[in-house]
């Protein structure tokens, strides 16, 4: 005998495991703070290439200038204001990528406690 | 009103019931106006112009996820730019890169922006994608119109003179293209100031919109594209930039009453595919396909019980 509500039920569960289920039974799958190092470590890598593929890029279109200064310059304070810039740049995105990583844990986590609450009454009504 | 609930509500359902059909075609459209576009804009290769090719890209991109058609999208922009001159597919390619890892890496659902953004610029219906990405996107989304924006001039401006770029890959060659990209870019007055247009508009439409009152999201729209308009006036003024201002004047208001139609198929539904799933409990399996139903009960419905 066909239980229509059950149906229902089990139809809304098998939906959210399919769809969204996956990504947040992943990231939940992590203890807070590891999700949350593993997120901000990869933020720092992201950051790092696309800092280095700007500064890269800013250097080839100053290339004239710089070859010209070269033997003029002081290149410890010329490498020493290259790395603030990096490091406060880096700072900037890892807090970025924190607060964001911080928001998908804790929106995954409510929908975990909907998912849950859903099997439980699953179990305890059918 | 009602009338027009319910026509949405079975323009709806008839998706729902046929996307099978339907989405495929959709994308396949996405992918062969967008690639016509560039190809229009650039076409530096002469193999990727060729219909054929365009046809079975388009094909294959229908079948595929959206992300394959932002993809293809940007082989088709790096390969005619290749085909011009190395260096300016590098640049482009790294702009593409800082792009994805700075942005598109936490949304990349909001890429398709990239694609859809040039080609409403090349429909003269620019500003539909930053008042849709305020309607369906977060506090962030503007970013997104501005990237798509950003890739629209950046291609502009090397299609309009690419005179400064050489094939020929040396020091001189590769230096001097590289000099004349960067400079179009960063002087582009009438790209920062539509970027600063773009980037209001999304976000004045996604703030309000979220406010609580009756028909905020009408408001929302009035009032971000007037403000836009606004801004515009006084920025290509101020700048010098190189907008006409009837013209802006016309496109937003045929992008307003866009987005006013979308929005009434999209405002306030959860709107879902059809799902097929497939499960099982101690008597049965079960195969459902699930068509999601909207909140308005057809009138002709009610009036024959």
């Amino acid at each position: 005998m066909l239980n229509k509500d059950k149906i229902i039920l089990m139809t809304a569960i098998s939906i959210y495991e399919e769809k969204e289920g996956k990504d947040d039974l992943s990231i939940n799958g992590y203890f807070r703070g590891d999700y949350m190092g593993a997120q901000v470590l990869v933020g720092a890598i992201c950051g790092t290439i696309a800092f280095a593929t700007i500064f890269a890029m800013y250097m080839f279109y100053d290339i004239e200038n710089f070859m010209v200064n070269f033997y003029k310059m002081d290149i410890v304070e010329f490498a020493t204001g290259v790395l603030k810039k990096y490091v406060i740049f880096l700072a900037i995105y890892m807090v970025i990528s924190y607060f964001v990583a911080l928001f998908k844990h804790n929106k995954a986590k409510k929908h975990i406690e909907n998912y849950k609450t859903a099997l439980k009454a699953l179990y305890d009504n059918f | 009103m009602e009338a027009i609930s319910e026509l949405r509500e079975r323009i709806l359902e008839l998706y729902s019931k046929y996307e099978t059909y339907i989405t495929p075609v959709v994308r396949f459209l996405i992918a062969l106006v967008s690639i016509l576009m560039i190809n229009s804009g650039l076409g530096y290769m002469d193999r990727l112009t060729n219909i054929i090719i365009v046809i079975v890209v388009s094909l294959i991109a229908a079948f595929l996820p959206l992300n394959f058609t932002i993809v293809i999208d940007a082989l088709f922009i790096l390969l005619h730019l290749y085909s011009l001159s190395i260096t300016v597919a590098a640049i482009v390619f790294f702009v593409f890169l800082i792009m994805f890892v700075l942005y598109f890496r936490f949304t990349p659902k909001e890429a398709i922006a990239v694609v859809l953004t040039p080609v409403c610029f090349a429909i003269k219906v620019p500003y539909i994608m930053p008042l849709m990405l305020g309607f369906i996107g977060g506090p962030v989304s503007f970013v997104s119109a501005c990237a798509g924006a950003v890739v629209y001039y950046i291609i502009k401006s090397i299609g309009a003179d690419d005179s400064a770029f050489s094939s020929s890959f040396t020091a001189d060659t590769a230096l001097t293209g590289f000099k004349a990209v960067i400079d179009n870019v960063l002087n582009n007055k009438t790209m920062i100031l539509m970027v600063i247009v773009f980037a209001l508009i999304a976000i004045l439409t996604n703030v309000i919109k979220r406010l609580s009152f009756d028909y905020s999201w009408q408001v929302a729209l009035a009032v971000s594209s007037i403000s836009g308009l606004i801004v515009l006036i006084i920025g290509s003024s101020a700048l010098d930039a190189e907008i006409s201002i009837v013209g802006a004047i016309f496109s937003m208001l045929i992008s307003v009453v866009i987005v006013f139609v979308l929005q009434l198929f999209i405002n306030n539904v959860d709107y879902s595919r059809a799902e097929y799933v497939q499960f099982q409990d101690e008597e049965y399996v079960y195969y459902v396909k699930a068509i999601p139903r909207y909140g308005v009960v057809s009138t002709k419905n009610k009036n024959s019980r």
